[in-house]
């Protein structure tokens, strides 16, 4: 820690700096959640106000959830990210544990491979992916978002790091008692490595909720779209946009994520931070 | 065993669109006719479309602004976080809310900021200076994308170099200031230097990112108006419906562009290592 010594002065400018882009970082929240109470005339209507202007009033939840198929958009969303998360756990866990204990004959230049794909965007690959998906003929269909992501280099390349820094001693002591392969990745590695695991569950849940280029371009069923794809149909025209019912929805599309991100933080925070090329 | 599925999850979906993609930028090819052999017209053809021209340019402006914008603005916080207090805790949270919610969410929720008659342009009424039809004029559309952009992640980028910031032993700002070390002098002969390898890492990973942006900006202008906020993501997912070609051969630029900012990066942080 740098505990370089600083004058009052240089505290209150510190608390100040911080608070005032803090408040940049918050302000835009407020606003969303302010204005899902309001009606459309009110949200964009002078003069404005802090606060709704006739009280809190709950219709736009009404109507978005009694008009639009936004809890068919949710059950999507919260269905796609939660197959995603289990195949992440599955494979790429088996992907990791062997790169980081087994010997084999390309192990090397897989490794090498995952790497290179940790730094290619989705966006370069979206072209041929949809090709490639729609050859399978899945366009139109949920299994088009959770196939390609059920592996992720990301989640290889954690997990990965987490299970070599485990000593393989305790590997090898399992293996004497009897264990095998398999039973030493479940009683020994998988256990001890539970805060990556966790990390990587909240990064995929993320990136899975929010994704919108890739499900944008294989979903064109309504019934089919995910949450953010949902959201985007209404704001469509800019000019046209329903703002009240918009913003509703995007309330109802950043609170999963953001109550995940408050209870889970510090996953959050270290996946990020590994993550961050992909981000 | 283990790692088959692994392979063939990566290889279907990563390795093999890769190779796919670069065989038909050499064809021209609508996704329902016949694909032609055209060698590399595509390229010649997108190198002399004055739309690609202009997302080009269009990528090149966003990523420098949000560059230096996101830059200044999470070096100079992160320089004055000096301990992990409570407080700072808390900015935390806060600053990392903007990341973790879906993009598109961010380009609404910015989208309503920027009405003619949003929050944005009565802040800037208060303090006397006139509004602006932010998204509508295509003069002012890159900017307010820009301003979007920097607030989704700054919050990220103070995390990264305080974390950076930490790395850098007590002893060496008390030694320097037992020299007779000024608050300057320590910042520029001890902390930069300190600070490059992060610094090497934020700006690549920032150009990176500047040259990927899409989804606030589909959200918020769709590229326009007419044409003034096109990035590169944005001119190939208006191309793949109707010339897979031109969009393949525009990814493909894409990826060669970040290819080469990582040998780039690459090779920088190599040299600091030989160095140190």
């Amino acid at each position: 820690m740098t505990l370089r010594k600083r004058g009052v002065g240089m505290r209150i400018f510190s608390a100040a700096v911080l608070l005032l882009v803090g408040f940049f970082a918050f302000f835009p929240f407020y606003i969303m959640f302010k204005s899902s109470f309001e009606t459309s005339a009110e949200i964009l209507g002078h003069p404005f106000t802090l606060l709704p202007e006739d009280g809190f009033k709950w219709v736009n939840y009404v109507t978005i959830f009694s008009q639009y198929p936004i809890l068919r958009w949710l059950t999507n969303s919260f269905f796609v990210s939660f197959v995603v998360i289990l195949g992440n756990l599955v494979f790429s866990t088996c992907a990791a544990y062997a790169l980081a204990r087994l010997e084999f004959k390309g192990r090397n230049l897989i490794f090498v491979a995952v790497i290179s794909m940790l730094i290619l965007p989705i966006q370069v690959l979206v072209v041929p992916l949809y090709l490639v998906v729609s050859q399978f003929g899945w366009t139109n269909n949920l299994i088009a978002l959770i196939a390609p992501n059920l592996v992720s280099p990301f989640a290889i390349f954690l997990l990965r790091q987490a299970f070599i820094s485990i000593p393989k001693e305790l590997d090898q002591a399992a293996v004497i008692d009897g264990c095998s392969r398999l039973g030493v990745l479940v009683r020994i590695i998988v256990p001890n490595a539970l805060p990556s695991l966790a990390t990587v569950m909240v990064i995929k849940f993320m990136w899975t909720w929010g994704d919108f280029m890739w499900p944008s371009l294989v979903l064109t069923s309504s019934q089919l779209k995910t949450l953010p794809v949902g959201i985007a149909t209404f704001a469509v025209s800019p000019s046209l946009t329903m703002w009240d019912l918009v913003i509703t929805a995007s309330v109802i599309g950043a609170l999963p994520i953001l109550i995940l991100f408050f209870v889970l933080q510090q996953y959050f925070v270290r996946g990020l931070m590994q993550g961050a090329v992909k981000g | 065993m283990l790692v088959l599925p692994a392979v063939v999850i990566l290889g279907t979906f990563f390795f093999y669109p890769m190779i796919y993609a670069l065989v038909l930028s050499f064809f021209s090819w609508n996704l329902l006719g016949a694909k032609t052999f055209v060698g590399f017209a595509n390229y010649a053809f997108l190198f002399s479309d004055p739309e690609f021209r202009r997302a080009l340019w269009n990528t090149v402006y966003f990523t420098v602004f949000n560059l230096a914008g996101t830059f200044v603005l999470s070096l100079g916080v992160a320089l004055l976080v000096t301990r992990e207090s409570w407080g700072y805790r808390i900015f935390r949270t806060v600053s990392l809310m903007p990341l973790v919610i879906p993009m598109v969410i961010t380009g609404i929720i910015w989208g309503l900021l920027l009405e003619p008659t949003g929050v944005i342009n009565v802040v800037l009424d208060l303090v006397g200076i006139e509004g602006k039809e932010w998204l509508y004029n295509s003069k002012w559309a890159m900017p307010a994308i820009i301003l979007v952009s920097i607030w989704h992640s700054f919050g990220l980028y103070i995390l990264l170099f305080v974390a950076g910031l930490q790395t850098i032993p007590d002893e060496l700002y008390e030694a320097a200031s037992i020299d007779g070390a000024g608050r300057w002098k320590s910042f520029r002969h001890i902390t930069l230097p300190m600070l490059k390898p992060t610094t090497f890492f934020v700006l690549t990973l920032l150009l990176i990112n500047s040259f990927k942006a899409f989804d606030t900006i589909w959200v918020m202008t769709q590229g326009g108006p007419g044409n003034s906020t096109t990035t590169l993501v944005v001119y190939m997912y208006q191309k793949i419906f109707t010339s897979v070609g031109d969009a393949t051969a525009a990814s493909i630029v894409l990826f060669l562009i970040i290819f080469v900012l990582v040998l780039f990066q690459y090779s920088l942080m190599g040299r600091e290592e030989k160095y140190s």
